[in-house]
């Protein structure tokens, strides 16, 4: 059953099988996202024949909401895990425009009758979109301060950043380095703390907001694709087969190619 | 010694690292080790000059590993790297916090900004800005200064401990008045910022630990 309701069944509420383990289900970080894959989401391929009855639009919608949503949750997860930032997703936006519709039948809904059992549970149902839609953005945001330096500094971090993201790491990194000249950084003339720095560059750590992702860093992962025989970057000379469901715990710089490529997932 | 006046300084930020109130600015501790850094960098101008008088325009004697101004120069070097670590872990640990009030977009109490300096104030106010300009461009949906807790129920209880007066919600008008309880929308950014508040507290809901990213 889809997460997210739609117009049809609002006047058949009989119709709708709510099971016990729908609430538990929806915020089980361990839940198995792989139903998305198999949607393969396209909006054109949802609405390509128009002699389809109503019926089927609607279902083929509600495969389409829920798929953007595990879509999301996998993204949120991913950011949640991972040591650097990674590519902003669309199926943000693309949920939003949803919840703005679901919300407007919500509060018609409820208008009408102010306890509406259909209203309540879109409600509820929209809350939790918009907690996962929260979360995300606020482990991004997190994620953007921590290491305001080196996405500042790096093209490819940079390209990864949404619009009002990109004007946020700019400002915020110019307001901290302000606030730690102001706060200390002020004591010592330009040389002298640049002659710190570079006695420092060994251990990479400098007074100025530099703190770079760990890419050595340990991470769980999952393969929701089967890829074969694969060897690992820093271990070249051993292969292994790797196949969907196989867990691992290895080192983020040899999955990163594999993140990119929406082979595994982190857990 | 140098480098001990740092020692005070390490210890209250260890002290404070785990709490989640801000607690008040070791001024005092932090113009100390400002200090013993300004005096090692005038001696270290002195230890430049005395080579470039002793040894013609080039100061060769600070650049020769076996000379004693070589090692005192990278012993003052080694002091102030030290000092400024400190203050910077001092220093961000104090902004992560006042950061995290900034987003919940909580005000600055009068107990809270004495505790805090004048350029941490300022930081807030800033910071607080920035959020702002980011929030423009945030779906006008979504809240992004919620409680980052899962939702479990459309409705709550909650019991109002101050006089607020009637109010909009997104019930529609509802009448708080202290010692009352009512049926609000939990997700109601007015409702949430009144809880944050303490205008009203949520009946029989004990999730109310607040949650950092990262």
């Amino acid at each position: 059953m889809s997460r997210i309701f739609s117009c049809q069944n609002q006047k058949e509420p009989k119709t709708i099988n709510l099971n016990a383990a729908y609430t538990k289900e929806f915020f089980d970080s361990d839940e198995d996202l792989d139903v998305v894959d198999e949607f393969n989401i396209d909006e054109s391929n949802i609405n390509k024949e128009n002699n389809v009855d109503e019926s089927n639009i609607n279902k083929e919608n509600e495969i389409f909401l829920s798929g953007q949503l595990k879509i999301l949750q996998r993204a949120w997860l991913n950011e949640n895990f991972s040591t650097e930032i990674l590519p902003y997703e669309p199926a943000f936006e693309r949920l939003n425009e949803i919840l703005e519709n679901q919300n407007i039948k919500a509060e018609s809904l409820t208008l009408s009758q102010e306890t509406s059992p259909i209203g309540m549970l879109l409600f509820i149902d929209n809350e939790r979109i918009k907690y996962v839609m929260n979360r995300y953005k606020r482990t991004r945001l997190a994620k953007i301060e921590k290491y305001v330096c080196s996405i500042n500094e790096n093209a490819e971090y940079m390209a990864r950043l949404s619009l009002p993201e990109k004007e946020f790491a700019e400002r915020y990194k110019r307001l901290i380095e302000e606030h730690e000249h102001a706060s200390f950084l002020h004591v010592l003339p330009q040389e002298s703390l640049d002659v710190l720095k570079e006695t420092e560059n060994g251990t990479e750590t400098s007074f100025a907001t530099v703190e770079h992702p760990d890419l050595n860093q340990a991470v769980f992962c999952r393969f929701i694709k089967h890829v074969g025989s694969y060897s690992f970057p820093s271990t070249p000379h051993d292969k292994e087969i790797l196949s969907k469901d196989d867990a691992y715990l290895v080192k983020y710089s040899d999955i990163r190619k594999l993140l990119e490529d929406h082979s595994i997932e982190l857990i | 010694m140098f480098g001990e006046t740092a020692v005070p300084l390490i210890d209250t930020t260890k002290r404070t690292r785990k709490t989640q109130s801000v607690s008040l600015y070791e001024g005092e501790k932090v113009r100390e080790i400002l200090d013993e850094i300004s005096i090692l960098q005038e001696h270290l101008e002195s230890l430049n000059d005395q080579g470039l008088n002793d040894q013609g325009l080039n100061d060769q004697g600070l650049n020769d590993i076996n000379s004693p101004e070589y090692e005192t120069k990278l012993l003052i070097q080694l002091v102030q790297n030290h000092d400024l670590k400190v203050l910077k872990l001092y220093h961000s640990q104090r902004s992560e916090k006042i950061k995290f009030i900034a987003i919940q977009e909580l005000p600055l109490s009068q107990e809270m900004r004495l505790k805090l300096s004048e350029r941490e104030r300022i930081f807030h106010s800033k910071y607080s800005d920035l959020l702002r300009k980011y929030k423009c461009e945030y779906p006008p949906s979504l809240n992004l200064s919620a409680t980052l807790v899962p939702p479990k129920e459309a409705l709550t209880a909650v019991r109002v401990l101050k006089d607020i007066g009637d109010l909009m919600t997104l019930n529609g008008y509802v009448e708080f008045r202290k010692g009352t309880q009512a049926i609000v929308r939990k997700a109601d950014p007015t409702i949430e910022k009144l809880i944050k508040l303490g205008y009203l507290k949520l009946v029989g809901n004990k999730e109310s630990t607040i949650i950092n990213p990262l």
